[in-house]
């Protein structure tokens, strides 16, 4: 908080002399000898890098046993740190664990690696990235309160299944369309337990991000989705006899999950994930069986969609999603708008018409943010209008 | 409820951890069964030779020709290995389900399969990779590209058949007299 606002404030006639004076009261309270904290964590730091570039240097001459039982030993001692710091509230209670938490499952996930190196065996990367999620989930998912755990549990989920999805797209005979269906709606899935579980714990902003994070993966895949089917025939998954089966079976999946949602959450956030999910599935339904790479086709499909998204960010009053979709649906008209004059672009006239309309595009798609972009609350309330989305 | 949740976290905090001990003796436990063999190799690429800490290279089966080597995990033929452990006489190709007929049935002293877990995807028979000091890797590059001197990899195949690269020998090529210079 610095004093010099404070002036300009009460210059400005915005608060009052008594409001100032109680306001530096309550922050001199508040304060805490950031200066003091940060040399310790500095010499913390150094401490660190010290013992790792100690380590690192004498890699090769330290038996991997010992390496190996350095590593366990570390994991079971952040784990005692965890345990320890779980009957506090407050600063150390919550984000520290958080912290420790993320150390924890890193360390955790590079014993896979330590154990393949020193017993020299190898697995595909989806096996550990597994049994790593195995392992740590029902940690992560019971003890996790920030977006940091949140966030790292969806990565290494959606990470798992791209792993898997890699390594079986590998293996003879290919992915049937029933496994691409799964594996592609897993942030469907992820958006569901935060859902569920999300009404009944006492951390529900955590499931909020969860499934946050979850619906924010889904909308980005099914929108590169789109793009990809405008490149090229057969689309993202490349062969061009599934992908309508493939789509399908999202259809009947996601209008599930659409309902589920709804039923679970009954509120107008809940609809608006309805909305999400079932006109994700719809525009990716025709763009599959359409084909179609041309560029008007695809573009109407991507701001189908994003129009879906644009609606439920009204109806739910997420401001600030509403405004990324103007945004984006702005930025595809002017990427449409050149695609369509391609063959104008070699010639002056042509640029100077992408020229313009690349700026009356932008400028209508602000006065219609302004005009129509749900008000802003004036009470910060928990629902997913974060900028997460 | 509130009595059990108390137990939640130590209980959320032990799984990991017996998990991955439970996984640590495993493989521990593992890495001393099977029977160790020497196999030549051939076809390594001095450019892409080492990526990071490991040798990438092919395995030259002896008297086999490599069109022969099942190349994916779907296929149910077996390499037969025939020999002493761990010098390997010959090589054959053994098909459980489908025996040629008259011939008669191969009695191997070590079967390898294609590791459908293997990080080279389905050549696993083919080609594989072992982990080397970072020290060392200049002198393995120089050795492996000497055209005197042969590569011969220590391998160890598992009880499930699968195969575990050791470590990395050179000896003079072409029935030069010499013995097997062990690199560290």
């Amino acid at each position: 908080m610095s004093d010099r606002k404070l002036d300009i404030w009460l210059e400005a006639g915005l608060i009052d002399p008594a409001t100032a004076l109680r306001i530096r009261e309550y922050e001199a309270d508040r304060s805490r000898p950031l200066g003091l904290w940060s040399l310790i964590g500095l010499g913390a730091l150094a401490i660190g890098l010290g013992i790792v570039s100690l380590v690192a240097a004498n890699w090769d001459e330290i038996p991997g046993m010992v390496r190996l039982s350095v590593h366990a030993l570390l994991i079971a001692g952040v784990s005692g740190g965890i345990y320890l710091l779980q009957p506090r509230n407050g600063f150390l209670g919550l984000y520290l664990k958080d912290v420790l938490l993320f150390i924890l499952a890193v360390l955790g996930a590079t014993f896979f690696g330590h154990l393949g190196q020193v017993y020299q065996t190898s697995s595909p990367l989806w096996q550990p990235m597994a049994m790593w999620l195995l392992l740590f989930s029902p940690l992560l998912l019971l003890t996790g309160r920030g977006w940091l755990i949140s966030l790292l549990w969806i990565v290494a989920l959606l990470g798992t299944g791209i792993a898997h999805w890699e390594w079986y797209a590998q293996q003879a005979g290919g992915p049937s369309a029933i496994y691409l269906a799964f594996v592609t709606s897993l942030p469907i899935f992820a958006l569901l337990a935060g859902i569920v579980l999300g009404s009944r714990s006492e951390r529900d902003s955590f499931w909020t991000q969860v499934a946050q994070f979850a619906l924010a993966s889904f909308v980005s895949g099914v929108s590169l989705k789109l793009i990809a089917d405008g490149l090229s025939r057969g689309g993202a998954f490349g062969t061009e006899g599934n992908a309508g089966e493939i789509a399908a079976i999202h259809l009947g999946l996601w209008s599930v999950a659409a309902l589920l949602a709804y039923r679970l959450n009954r509120t107008a956030t809940g609809i608006s994930i309805a909305a999400i999910l079932i006109a994700a599935a719809l525009t990716s339904l025709v763009s599959s069986i359409a084909q179609s790479t041309e560029p008007l086709a695809s573009a109407i499909l991507f701001i189908a969609f994003w129009a879906a998204i644009g609606w439920s960010a009204i109806y739910s009053e997420w401001r600030n999603v509403f405004q990324v979709v103007v945004a984006i649906i702005a930025l595809r008209l002017i990427i449409l708008s050149f695609e369509l004059a391609s063959d104008l672009l070699s010639s002056g006239l042509g640029l100077i018409l992408a020229g313009m309309i690349t700026i009356v595009i932008a400028i209508l798609a602000y006065r219609f943010s302004r005009a129509f972009a749900p008000a802003r609350h004036s009470v910060a309330e928990p629902t997913p209008d974060a900028s997460d989305l | 409820m509130n009595r059990y949740r108390r137990l939640f976290l130590p209980l959320a905090l032990l799984f990991p951890l017996f998990g991955l001990g439970l996984i640590w003796l495993l493989t521990e436990r593992q890495s001393y069964q099977g029977t160790e063999w020497d196999v030549p190799i051939a076809g390594y690429d001095p450019r892409d030779l080492l990526r990071g800490h490991y040798v990438q290279f092919r395995y030259d089966w002896p008297r086999m020709r490599e069109s022969d080597i099942p190349a994916w995990s779907g296929s149910r033929s077996n390499l037969c290995i025939i020999g002493n452990s761990p010098r390997i006489e010959r090589v054959e190709m053994q098909d459980p389900l489908n025996p040629v007929p008259g011939a008669s049935a191969l009695d191997c002293d070590a079967v390898a399969k294609v590791n459908p877990w293997s990080e080279e995807g389905d050549d696993g028979l083919l080609r594989d990779r072992i982990y080397v000091p970072q020290q060392a890797a200049r002198d393995y590059q120089a050795r492996l590209a000497d055209p005197l001197l042969q590569g011969i990899v220590r391998i160890r195949i598992n009880n499930s058949g699968y195969i575990t690269p050791l470590s990395m020998a050179f000896q003079p090529r072409s029935g030069a007299n010499g013995g097997r210079e062990e690199l560290p």
